[in-house]
């Protein structure tokens, strides 16, 4: 009986043990899971929007670093994941950001975030008003990879709805600007049509079996090929040669035109004087040699140089820690820096509707710009009214298409930007 | 067990020295056992982890399954069904649609706008339609998604009910056609000229899977099946034939003065 009581003993220990393993397996998994959801976008419920704030379209007209919190609140991430918005303009990590909470993870293993709304649980059904991006029609900004210039003064990067404008400054320095996003509400819809066959009850009867095309089950390569051969050869033939094979005796290429060499060198000759293998290998009468030069290595140091005593004055000494006695800090003014704001005459359009976009530049910086250059990159659905554009003060305007199918718009001023100074730029799209 | 027997003739007297030796092949035995749990544990964890499978189906929908079962599904989420979404018909020049009100349909419009419930199947009437006088079709209409435009634009963007000719010949002719209207998305979109009366479908076979086509174009937000031409005679299954008769919301548009 002690041994049986002994035996389960055991066995509840054991028991114990993978019970306990399980548990914490369980709670690892949990912590896991809990880690692996961290890493997704964090997910903020909606918040109150004010009134009076821009209430449907967040993105309209609204810088990216501009937001306001209604509309940050509007373009709550809860209301996107309804609609299966994957962010692909980082919305939702701006907003977190903006609320000075990165991510859920950092949430939660720090503390720093008092309020429960931005790392809650994800709500199924939020009880805000969502928005669908896919429903609104954007251009501006600059997504990634970012915008940049190269040798022969392409922007390389610019994708479509992109909207930079790009400088140099007094100093040489190129620098881009993106602008805001403007967005407008115009839902575009299409659709997929699928006809199949018998109807009962508009239930599809699909077919009970497919006529698959039956192919060879295998191939047999051991039979016999009906093709048969004679392989008797002809034990004597003679053959009576024809005028045809008689040999042209002009035929080849007379010895005169054949070039050869001027001098022909073998190159082969002078490696062959190196001895790979003597370079390697050290011999015992070298070791002499190279250990007097490593001690002439290690002994020429500065102290070792050469000093001259003069009538028992010391020479002066060399000394190479200095400190610095005095700063001066020179005051530049600032480079000219451009701030660029696109807008839209109107938040929602139909299709075929027109709207007019409106680009200002303005030097906010202590310095002349020069070459500005301004480029919009409209998205497909947007297609640009020939000879609608008119800039303020004069640019010379291009277009060339882009990736998307549209067209890469290009102002290029022709005066420097001053200090303060301004540029408008006006064109018509049309909504497709 | 074999390798120590235990010493059953001897009554219920252990022996110790015969009995530390089984216990501690026991004790080892139980531990190999838990590290093997450990592991498995382990493996369950870490591989659970890893991406779901892609498939070329779509998790709500399938060919085969009947009108409004798509929302049965538990894998469908929770949406707001309870707010109506504009949606305007659109069909070949004279066809005219009208939505069941009571059991019976109002006279055609050529235009017709209604507000319906997401989730619902809502059966309208085609009439008039080109090249087939008398007849008739009743379609299903099916929300699986609705718009969230700005307050005030509801009705200006309706989702578009596009029935071509060809739907509706083919329907007349036995076939079913299933048409998945989805939402375009603006970065993939195609860079033509459209309009929402205009009807552009694209084509897929019958084997492939109309909503995970739409999925990859955009977001599916109704579900058109035509393919019955007439109302059943009794009247037992009149309320299975239009599911039930969902609430819908006529949206009257504004009249044209002329002077």
């Amino acid at each position: 009986m002690q041994r049986q009581i002994q035996f389960l003993s055991t066995r509840t220990r054991g028991v114990t043990v993978v019970f306990a393993v399980a548990v914490a397996c369980s709670i690892m998994g949990c912590q896991t899971t809990g880690i692996s959801d961290a890493s997704v976008p964090p997910i903020a419920a909606p918040t109150t929007q004010p009134a009076g704030a821009p209430a449907m379209n967040p993105m309209n007209n609204v810088a990216p670093t501009m937001l306001p919190s209604g509309a940050s609140a509007a373009i709550s991430d809860s209301s996107v994941s309804q609609v299966g918005f994957t962010d692909r303009v980082g919305i939702g990590e701006r907003i977190a950001a903006r609320r000075g909470c990165g991510a859920c993870a950092g949430c939660q293993q720090s503390g720093a975030c008092q309020s429960e709304m931005n790392c809650g649980p994800v709500p199924m059904m939020p009880m805000g008003r969502p928005v669908d991006p896919q429903e609104f029609l954007c251009n501006g900004g600059d997504q990634a990879p970012e915008a940049y210039l190269i040798t022969d003064d392409t922007i390389v990067g610019l994708q479509a709805q992109d909207a930079v404008v790009h400088y140099t400054t007094d100093d040489g320095d190129i620098e881009f600007q993106a602008s805001n996003r403007v967005c407008l509400y115009s839902p575009r819809f299409g659709s997929v049509r699928q006809v199949s066959g018998a109807v009962a009850g508009e239930k599809a009867i699909g077919p009970m079996n497919t006529a698959q095309p039956v192919g060879l089950e295998g191939l047999n390569f051991d039979l016999p090929s009906l093709i048969t051969k004679d392989i008797d050869e002809l034990g004597h033939a003679n053959v009576t040669r024809r005028l045809d094979a008689v040999r042209d005796r002009n035929r080849g290429i007379p010895v005169e035109q054949v070039v050869e060499p001027i001098i022909a060198e073998d190159v082969m000759q002078i490696l062959a004087t190196l001895d790979a293998l003597s370079l390697t290998r050290l011999d015992d009468s070298q070791i002499a040699l190279l250990q007097r030069g490593n001690v002439a290595a290690r002994s020429w140091m500065i102290r070792d140089a050469v000093e001259v005593m003069i009538e028992s004055l010391l020479p002066p000494t060399l000394i190479r820690d200095q400190s610095v006695e005095a700063l001066v800090v020179y005051d530049f003014p600032d480079a000219g820096r451009l701030e660029i704001v696109k807008v839209a005459d109107k938040d929602h359009a139909a299709l075929g509707e027109e709207v007019q976009f409106a680009i200002h530049v303005r030097n906010v910086g202590d310095s002349d710009v020069r070459e500005v250059q301004i480029a919009d990159s409209l998205v497909p659905r947007l297609e640009y009214v020939e000879g609608s554009e008119k800039s303020d003060p004069s640019a010379t305007f291009e277009t060339r298409s882009n990736e998307a199918g549209s067209l890469r718009l290009m102002w290029t001023l022709d005066e420097p930007l001053k200090v303060g100074e301004s540029a408008t730029i006006e064109f018509r799209c049309k909504v497709r | 067990m074999e390798r120590h027997p235990l010493p059953t003739d001897q009554g219920e007297q252990p022996i110790a020295t015969a009995a530390v030796a089984p216990n501690q092949q026991r004790l080892k035995l139980a531990a190999i056992f838990a590290l093997w749990l450990i592991m498995i544990l382990i493996g369950c964890v870490c591989f659970a982890q890893d991406p779901l499978p892609i498939r070329n189906t779509h998790p709500l929908y399938h060919q085969t399954l009947p009108p409004g079962n798509v929302w049965q599904s538990p894998a469908a989420t929770a949406m707001n069904q309870g707010a109506f979404q504009p949606v305007a018909f659109y069909g070949p020049k004279g066809a005219t649609f009208s939505m069941p009100d009571n059991g019976s349909f109002a006279p055609g419009e050529p235009r017709l706008m209604a507000g319906l419930m997401v989730g619902a199947v809502y059966r309208f009437r085609v009439t008039n339609i080109p090249g087939a006088i008398g007849a008739e079709l009743y379609p299903t209409v099916e929300l699986i998604g609705r718009l969230y435009p700005p307050p005030g634009l509801e009705t200006s963007f309706p989702i578009p009910i596009n029935l071509s000719q060809t739907d509706l010949e083919n329907a007349l002719e036995g076939n079913l056609v299933t048409r998945v209207v989805y939402l375009e998305d603006p970065q993939s979109a195609t860079p033509m000229q459209k309009t929402n009366d205009e009807s552009r479908p694209i084509d897929i076979p019958f084997g492939a899977d109309a909503m995970a086509t739409a999925d990859s174009y955009g977001r599916p937000i109704a579900i058109i099946r035509l393919g019955s031409k007439a109302p059943p005679r009794q009247v037992e299954l009149q309320a299975p034939f239009y599911f039930g008769f969902p609430t819908w919301a006529p949206i009257f548009q504004p009249e044209t003065v002329s002077q």
